[in-house]
Protein backbone atom coordinates (compact mmCIF):
# COMPACT_ATOMS: atom_id res chain seq x y z
CA UNK A 1 0.00 0.00 0.00
CA UNK A 2 1.66 3.42 -1.02
CA UNK A 3 0.17 6.70 0.22
CA UNK A 4 0.81 10.08 -0.99
CA UNK A 5 1.12 12.89 0.79
CA UNK A 6 0.48 16.80 -0.49
CA UNK A 7 2.42 18.51 1.47
CA UNK A 8 2.44 21.75 -0.79
CA UNK A 9 -1.40 22.08 -1.49
CA UNK A 10 -1.83 21.52 2.66
CA UNK A 11 0.87 24.61 2.94
CA UNK A 12 -0.90 26.32 0.67
CA UNK A 13 -4.41 26.34 3.06
CA UNK A 14 -3.01 26.42 5.99
CA UNK A 15 -1.24 30.02 5.07
CA UNK A 16 -3.92 31.13 3.04
CA UNK A 17 -6.62 30.36 5.86
CA UNK A 18 -4.69 32.26 8.44
CA UNK A 19 -4.31 35.20 6.66
CA UNK A 20 -6.72 38.49 5.66
CA UNK A 21 -5.17 38.42 2.11
CA UNK A 22 -5.03 35.16 0.78
CA UNK A 23 -4.51 36.77 -3.00
CA UNK A 24 -1.19 37.92 -1.91
CA UNK A 25 0.11 34.56 -0.81
CA UNK A 26 2.86 32.63 -2.56
CA UNK A 27 4.99 29.56 -2.16
CA UNK A 28 7.99 28.91 -3.82
CA UNK A 29 9.75 25.59 -3.70
CA UNK A 30 13.68 25.85 -3.97
CA UNK A 31 15.28 22.14 -4.71
CA UNK A 32 18.97 22.26 -4.18
CA UNK A 33 20.78 19.40 -3.55
CA UNK A 34 18.70 16.70 -1.67
CA UNK A 35 17.13 19.75 0.49
CA UNK A 36 13.53 21.41 -0.42
CA UNK A 37 12.65 24.35 1.06
CA UNK A 38 9.43 26.07 0.76
CA UNK A 39 9.53 29.85 0.59
CA UNK A 40 6.37 32.18 1.73
CA UNK A 41 5.77 35.68 1.20
CA UNK A 42 2.22 37.38 2.34
CA UNK A 43 1.45 40.72 2.65
CA UNK A 44 3.48 42.11 5.06
CA UNK A 45 0.56 42.98 7.04
CA UNK A 46 -0.17 39.47 7.40
CA UNK A 47 3.42 38.55 8.10
CA UNK A 48 2.31 38.49 11.96
CA UNK A 49 -0.31 35.91 11.85
CA UNK A 50 2.03 33.22 9.93
CA UNK A 51 4.67 33.65 12.23
CA UNK A 52 2.28 33.81 15.32
CA UNK A 53 3.34 35.09 18.88
CA UNK A 54 6.83 33.81 19.76
CA UNK A 55 6.94 31.96 16.14
CA UNK A 56 4.03 29.36 17.51
CA UNK A 57 2.36 29.84 14.23
CA UNK A 58 5.00 29.00 11.85
CA UNK A 59 6.93 26.25 14.18
CA UNK A 60 3.46 24.57 14.04
CA UNK A 61 3.25 25.19 10.00
CA UNK A 62 7.00 23.59 10.17
CA UNK A 63 6.20 20.80 12.32
CA UNK A 64 3.32 19.69 10.25
CA UNK A 65 4.64 20.40 6.85
CA UNK A 66 7.64 18.19 7.71
CA UNK A 67 5.34 15.37 9.21
CA UNK A 68 3.29 15.19 5.61
CA UNK A 69 6.58 15.25 3.73
CA UNK A 70 8.11 12.13 5.45
CA UNK A 71 4.81 10.36 4.47
CA UNK A 72 6.67 10.49 1.06
CA UNK A 73 10.34 10.14 2.64
CA UNK A 74 10.95 13.59 1.80
CA UNK A 75 13.14 16.18 4.07
CA UNK A 76 12.08 19.76 3.90
CA UNK A 77 11.74 23.11 5.61
CA UNK A 78 9.26 26.06 5.59
CA UNK A 79 10.93 29.80 5.63
CA UNK A 80 8.52 33.18 5.82
CA UNK A 81 10.27 35.80 3.51
CA UNK A 82 9.64 39.21 5.55
CA UNK B 1 1.10 50.56 33.50
CA UNK B 2 -1.84 48.22 33.87
CA UNK B 3 -2.31 47.66 37.43
CA UNK B 4 -5.69 46.09 37.40
CA UNK B 5 -7.82 43.59 35.30
CA UNK B 6 -10.72 41.97 35.08
CA UNK B 7 -10.56 38.07 33.93
CA UNK B 8 -12.83 35.92 32.43
CA UNK B 9 -13.01 32.22 32.47
CA UNK B 10 -14.91 29.06 32.79
CA UNK B 11 -13.58 28.78 36.60
CA UNK B 12 -12.19 31.38 39.17
CA UNK B 13 -8.70 29.37 38.50
CA UNK B 14 -8.78 29.79 34.70
CA UNK B 15 -10.34 33.55 35.02
CA UNK B 16 -7.44 34.54 37.35
CA UNK B 17 -4.79 33.35 34.53
CA UNK B 18 -6.43 35.14 32.23
CA UNK B 19 -6.16 38.68 34.11
CA UNK B 20 -2.37 37.40 34.93
CA UNK B 21 -2.15 37.08 31.38
CA UNK B 22 -3.28 40.84 30.72
CA UNK B 23 -1.16 41.96 33.80
CA UNK B 24 1.94 39.97 32.83
CA UNK B 25 2.73 39.08 35.98
CA UNK B 26 2.68 35.89 38.27
CA UNK B 27 0.20 35.12 40.88
CA UNK B 28 2.65 36.05 44.02
CA UNK B 29 2.14 39.75 42.76
CA UNK B 30 -1.32 40.31 43.04
CA UNK B 31 -4.68 39.83 45.44
CA UNK B 32 -7.58 39.59 43.78
CA UNK B 33 -11.62 39.22 44.28
CA UNK B 34 -13.91 37.12 43.00
CA UNK B 35 -16.56 39.17 41.45
CA UNK B 36 -19.05 36.50 40.21
CA UNK B 37 -18.92 32.69 40.78
CA UNK B 38 -19.17 30.41 37.61
CA UNK B 39 -22.75 29.06 37.55
CA UNK B 40 -23.70 25.53 36.19
CA UNK B 41 -26.47 24.51 33.87
CA UNK B 42 -29.68 23.75 35.96
CA UNK B 43 -31.18 20.63 34.47
CA UNK B 44 -29.55 21.03 30.87
CA UNK B 45 -31.44 24.34 30.87
CA UNK B 46 -30.49 28.01 31.45
CA UNK B 47 -27.25 30.31 30.60
CA UNK B 48 -24.04 28.72 31.52
CA UNK B 49 -22.18 31.77 32.89
CA UNK B 50 -18.36 31.84 33.65
CA UNK B 51 -16.44 33.29 36.51
CA UNK B 52 -15.13 36.93 36.63
CA UNK B 53 -12.44 38.11 38.85
CA UNK B 54 -10.44 41.36 39.57
CA UNK B 55 -7.03 40.88 40.12
CA UNK B 56 -4.75 43.93 41.10
CA UNK B 57 -0.99 44.43 41.60
CA UNK B 58 -0.03 44.24 45.42
CA UNK B 59 1.29 47.82 46.81
CA UNK B 60 4.89 46.56 46.93
CA UNK B 61 4.76 44.75 43.60
CA UNK B 62 4.21 47.80 42.07
CA UNK B 63 7.06 49.54 44.34
CA UNK B 64 9.89 46.93 42.72
CA UNK B 65 8.31 47.31 39.50
CA UNK B 66 8.93 51.24 39.85
CA UNK B 67 12.42 49.71 41.33
CA UNK B 68 13.00 48.48 37.49
CA UNK B 69 13.41 45.35 39.73
CA UNK B 70 11.21 43.84 38.24
CA UNK B 71 11.07 44.71 34.62
CA UNK B 72 12.69 41.81 33.16
CA UNK B 73 9.10 39.74 33.99
CA UNK B 74 7.15 42.20 32.54
CA UNK B 75 9.39 42.10 29.33
CA UNK B 76 8.12 38.67 27.40
CA UNK B 77 4.33 39.63 27.75
CA UNK B 78 5.54 42.50 25.79
CA UNK B 79 7.00 40.72 22.71
CA UNK B 80 3.63 40.27 21.64
CA UNK B 81 3.45 44.09 20.52
CA UNK B 82 5.48 44.14 17.35
CA UNK B 83 2.76 41.29 16.23
CA UNK B 84 -0.70 43.27 17.06
CA UNK B 85 -2.85 41.43 14.27
CA UNK B 86 -2.12 38.51 15.19
CA UNK B 87 -4.03 38.11 18.67
CA UNK B 88 -7.24 38.11 16.62
CA UNK B 89 -6.57 34.64 14.66
CA UNK B 90 -4.21 32.71 16.62
CA UNK B 91 -5.26 30.69 20.01
CA UNK B 92 -3.30 31.94 22.65
CA UNK B 93 -2.95 30.12 26.15
CA UNK B 94 -5.84 28.12 26.53
CA UNK B 95 -6.38 29.05 29.54
CA UNK B 96 -6.61 32.68 28.89
CA UNK B 97 -8.38 31.64 25.40
CA UNK B 98 -11.75 30.14 26.97
CA UNK B 99 -14.10 33.45 27.05
CA UNK B 100 -16.07 31.51 29.42
CA UNK B 101 -19.54 32.80 28.00
CA UNK B 102 -21.56 30.47 26.77
CA UNK B 103 -22.12 29.61 23.34
CA UNK B 104 -25.37 28.48 21.20
CA UNK B 105 -25.73 25.15 20.23
CA UNK B 106 -25.37 26.95 16.65
CA UNK B 107 -22.40 28.62 17.46
CA UNK B 108 -20.71 25.14 19.12
CA UNK B 109 -21.84 23.99 15.71
CA UNK B 110 -19.90 26.68 13.93
CA UNK B 111 -17.02 25.62 15.82
CA UNK B 112 -17.12 21.68 15.44
CA UNK B 113 -17.80 21.84 11.44
CA UNK B 114 -15.03 24.38 11.18
CA UNK B 115 -12.64 22.73 12.74
CA UNK B 116 -14.07 19.42 11.21
CA UNK B 117 -13.56 21.32 7.80
CA UNK B 118 -9.49 21.95 8.42
CA UNK B 119 -8.83 19.05 10.40
CA UNK B 120 -10.23 16.85 6.99
CA UNK B 121 -7.64 18.73 4.57
CA UNK B 122 -5.07 17.74 6.97
CA UNK B 123 -5.63 14.05 6.82
CA UNK B 124 -6.29 14.17 3.57
CA UNK B 125 -3.10 16.02 2.45
CA UNK B 126 -1.43 13.78 4.95
CA UNK B 127 -2.97 10.79 2.49
CA UNK B 128 -4.59 9.21 5.25
CA UNK B 129 -8.16 7.82 5.59
CA UNK B 130 -10.15 7.92 8.93
CA UNK B 131 -13.13 9.10 10.76
CA UNK B 132 -13.18 12.08 12.79
CA UNK B 133 -15.32 11.76 15.82
CA UNK B 134 -16.56 15.16 16.58
CA UNK B 135 -17.61 15.29 20.84
CA UNK B 136 -17.95 18.21 23.96
CA UNK B 137 -15.12 17.74 26.45
CA UNK B 138 -16.49 18.88 30.13
CA UNK B 139 -15.35 22.42 29.50
CA UNK B 140 -17.57 22.59 26.40
CA UNK B 141 -14.52 22.53 24.52
CA UNK B 142 -14.95 20.90 20.90
CA UNK B 143 -13.10 18.01 20.99
CA UNK B 144 -12.29 15.91 17.14
CA UNK B 145 -10.88 12.73 17.77
CA UNK B 146 -8.94 11.21 14.79
CA UNK B 147 -10.06 7.07 14.72
CA UNK B 148 -8.71 4.47 12.23
CA UNK B 149 -5.59 3.49 10.31
CA UNK B 150 -1.67 4.62 11.20
CA UNK B 151 -1.87 7.49 13.25
CA UNK B 152 1.78 7.39 14.22
CA UNK B 153 2.64 10.04 11.44
CA UNK B 154 -0.25 12.22 12.93
CA UNK B 155 1.36 11.89 16.88
CA UNK B 156 4.79 12.69 16.21
CA UNK B 157 7.38 12.28 18.85
CA UNK B 158 6.08 13.38 21.99
CA UNK B 159 3.17 14.02 20.54
CA UNK B 160 4.31 16.98 18.62
CA UNK B 161 3.02 17.01 15.46
CA UNK B 162 -0.73 16.51 17.12
CA UNK B 163 0.11 19.73 19.06
CA UNK B 164 0.85 21.35 16.07
CA UNK B 165 -2.19 20.36 14.47
CA UNK B 166 -4.29 21.33 16.89
CA UNK B 167 -2.51 24.82 17.22
CA UNK B 168 -3.15 25.52 13.18
CA UNK B 169 -6.85 23.88 13.45
CA UNK B 170 -7.55 26.47 16.47
CA UNK B 171 -6.28 29.19 14.67
CA UNK B 172 -7.90 28.81 11.56
CA UNK B 173 -11.34 27.61 13.33
CA UNK B 174 -10.78 31.06 15.14
CA UNK B 175 -10.04 33.19 12.50
CA UNK B 176 -12.57 31.95 10.23
CA UNK B 177 -15.37 32.58 13.05
CA UNK B 178 -13.88 35.64 14.28
CA UNK B 179 -14.40 34.49 17.98
CA UNK B 180 -12.59 31.92 20.08
CA UNK B 181 -13.65 28.66 21.45
CA UNK B 182 -11.16 26.03 22.56
CA UNK B 183 -10.62 22.84 20.06
CA UNK B 184 -9.13 20.15 20.58
CA UNK B 185 -7.64 17.51 18.70
CA UNK B 186 -7.17 14.13 19.61
CA UNK B 187 -6.14 11.01 17.48
CA UNK B 188 -7.28 8.05 19.11
CA UNK B 189 -7.61 9.44 22.22
CA UNK B 190 -3.72 9.55 22.42
CA UNK B 191 -4.29 13.11 24.65
CA UNK B 192 -6.85 10.85 26.91
CA UNK B 193 -3.70 8.72 27.05
CA UNK B 194 -1.32 11.79 27.71
CA UNK B 195 -3.87 13.52 30.26
CA UNK B 196 -3.96 10.17 32.79
CA UNK B 197 -0.01 10.56 33.27
CA UNK B 198 0.05 14.29 33.95
CA UNK B 199 -2.88 13.68 36.17
CA UNK B 200 -0.99 11.53 37.75
CA UNK B 201 2.25 13.68 37.69
CA UNK B 202 -0.12 16.74 39.42
CA UNK B 203 -1.86 14.81 42.56
CA UNK B 204 1.68 13.64 43.28
CA UNK B 205 3.15 17.38 43.29
CA UNK B 206 0.14 17.68 45.29
CA UNK B 207 1.17 15.05 48.03
CA UNK B 208 4.52 16.51 47.87
CA UNK B 209 3.43 20.13 48.35
CA UNK B 210 1.24 19.44 51.17
CA UNK B 211 3.40 16.71 53.23
CA UNK B 212 6.54 19.28 52.66
CA UNK B 213 4.79 22.19 53.40
CA UNK B 214 6.58 23.66 50.04
CA UNK B 215 5.45 24.56 47.04
CA UNK B 216 6.63 22.11 44.20
CA UNK B 217 7.52 23.27 40.89
CA UNK B 218 6.85 20.37 38.01
CA UNK B 219 8.92 20.52 34.56
CA UNK B 220 8.06 22.73 32.02
CA UNK B 221 5.34 21.87 29.83
CA UNK B 222 3.07 23.18 26.95
CA UNK B 223 -0.03 25.35 27.78
CA UNK B 224 -2.50 22.18 27.29
CA UNK B 225 -0.45 20.24 29.75
CA UNK B 226 -0.36 22.71 32.04
CA UNK B 227 -4.02 23.67 31.66
CA UNK B 228 -4.68 19.74 32.53
CA UNK B 229 -2.78 19.89 36.20
CA UNK B 230 -4.51 23.74 36.70
CA UNK B 231 -7.50 21.38 36.26
CA UNK B 232 -6.53 18.80 37.65
CA UNK B 233 -6.01 20.34 41.21
CA UNK B 234 -8.63 23.08 41.41
CA UNK B 235 -10.86 21.33 43.30
CA UNK B 236 -8.18 20.14 45.73
CA UNK B 237 -8.85 22.89 48.93
CA UNK B 238 -5.08 21.95 50.01
CA UNK B 239 -3.24 22.81 47.38
CA UNK B 240 -2.92 26.07 44.88
CA UNK B 241 -1.76 25.93 41.24
CA UNK B 242 0.49 28.79 39.03
CA UNK B 243 2.14 28.54 36.12
CA UNK B 244 5.28 30.63 36.51
CA UNK B 245 8.01 31.23 34.00
CA UNK B 246 8.43 31.79 30.15
CA UNK B 247 7.64 29.61 27.74
CA UNK B 248 9.19 27.41 26.49
CA UNK B 249 10.31 26.45 30.39
CA UNK B 250 6.73 28.07 31.87
CA UNK B 251 6.17 25.54 34.63
CA UNK B 252 3.18 24.68 37.01
CA UNK B 253 4.24 25.08 40.42
CA UNK B 254 2.03 23.24 43.06
CA UNK B 255 1.93 25.27 46.70
CA UNK B 256 0.22 24.26 49.59
CA UNK B 257 -2.88 26.60 50.49
CA UNK B 258 -2.11 29.00 53.16
CA UNK B 259 -5.15 28.53 54.66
Amino acid sequence: MSRTADPESLLRYLVTSLVDSPDAVSIAKKVSGGSTVYEISVDPDDVGKVIGRQGRIIKAIRTVIRAASSVNGDHVDVEVLG
Amino acid sequence: MIRESIGEGPTVEEAIDAALAELGVQQDAVEFEVLEEPSRKILGLGVERGARVRVWLKDEFIAQIVDGREVRQQEPEHIDSPLPAEADSQGADPIAKSTGAALSEEELDAVADAASDTINVILESFGIEAEVEEYEGDEDEIILDVVGGDMAVLIGRHGRTLDSIQVLTSAITNKRLGFRHPVIIDIEGYRNRRKAKLEEIGFRAAARAVRQGTPVKLRPMSALERRVIHISLRDDPKVQTASEGDEPYRSVVVSPSRR
